[in-house]
């Protein structure tokens, strides 16, 4: 891992994926990690929205991810 | 008036040097520091922009596991295996034959996702010089896609019989800058989600 980046873990409903993120997306507020995603306006409902995340992880090859809205906070 | 034809809507568009610095000034992407801001001369071609090794090198050792991607904690390990060493101008790196090495550019870029024009994604490729003999910068995932921001991570092997010593500010790889066609999202914005609270570390 560089110096630059973080090793990132996030819950992904009942699985945990990873990815290395750059510092400069990653803030640290309390005892929470929030790191900076785009929002995909178009999906998702109450349940679930889309994000597009830095990278990909390395467990699912993707980019896309389902976070539950109540972890979403504005930039 | 000089003859331009007309373009096909599905034609990909690389960026000259002029545009690549015109983007920059717009705001439209970014890349930054550059080495020089001048078209004419390094660090740009006519249709790309050499970018420079930053000062670490990671080596990812040896580890007797065969590694499942699809089980969790795939980044933590990764970061467990790999040993980091900070390059000089008077302590460089020795790239020998075989060798594999994870590196970083100077240059940090930034696609943003954008919903009021055309969005833009960059493509990493070797540069003949160090190709020649026999260096490869990336293996497999030369994009950069667009909303993407930070360095660029480069894979560096070398698969010639000589070895070669690494540098801090050596130039190492040259970036494509393309515009993408269509908007990949609409009206996006950038949010913060949340991490587990237990799974952010810091090396």
């Amino acid at each position: 891992m560089f110096e630059s980046e973080y090793a990132v873990e996030i819950q992904d409903g009942p699985a945990k994926i990873s990815l290395f993120a750059d510092k400069s997306l990653v803030q640290e507020r309390g005892d929470a990690f929030f790191l900076e995603v785009y929002l995909v306006p178009a999906n998702g409902d109450a349940n679930g929205r889309t994000v597009l995340l830095p990278t990909e992880s390395f467990e699912t090859g993707s980019r896309w991810l389902t976070v539950p809205p109540a972890t979403l906070v504005a930039a | 008036m000089a003859y331009r034809p007309p373009r096909h809507p599905c034609c990909r568009v690389i960026l000259s040097n002029r545009a690549i610095l015109a983007g920059i000034a717009a705001g439209r992407f970014d890349i930054s520091p550059l080495a020089g801001r001048d078209p004419a001369i390094s660090p740009f071609n006519t249709s790309a922009v050499d970018l420079r090794l930053n000062n670490q090198i990671q080596v990812p050792k040896r580890h007797p596991a065969a590694v499942d991607l699809r089980q969790p904690g795939i980044a933590q390990f990764l970061t467990k295996i790999s040993d980091t060493f900070t390059i000089t101008d008077e302590q460089a790196f020795t790239l020998t034959p075989g060798k594999f090495v994870l590196a970083q550019t100077m240059e940090r870029v930034d696609f943003p996702l954008t919903s009021d024009g055309p969005c833009y994604s960059g493509r990493v490729e070797g540069r003949s010089s160090l190709a020649r003999c026999g260096i490869l910068v990336h293996f497999t995932a030369p994009t950069i896609h667009a909303g993407y921001k930070g360095p660029i991570t480069l894979e560096i092997a070398n698969l010639g019989p000589l070895s070669f010593l690494l540098y801090p500010g050596m130039f190492i790889c040259q970036l494509i800058i393309e515009e993408v066609e269509g908007i990949p999202l609409d009206a996006p914005n950038q949010f913060k989600g949340q991490t587990t609270p237990a799974g952010l570390t810091q090396g």
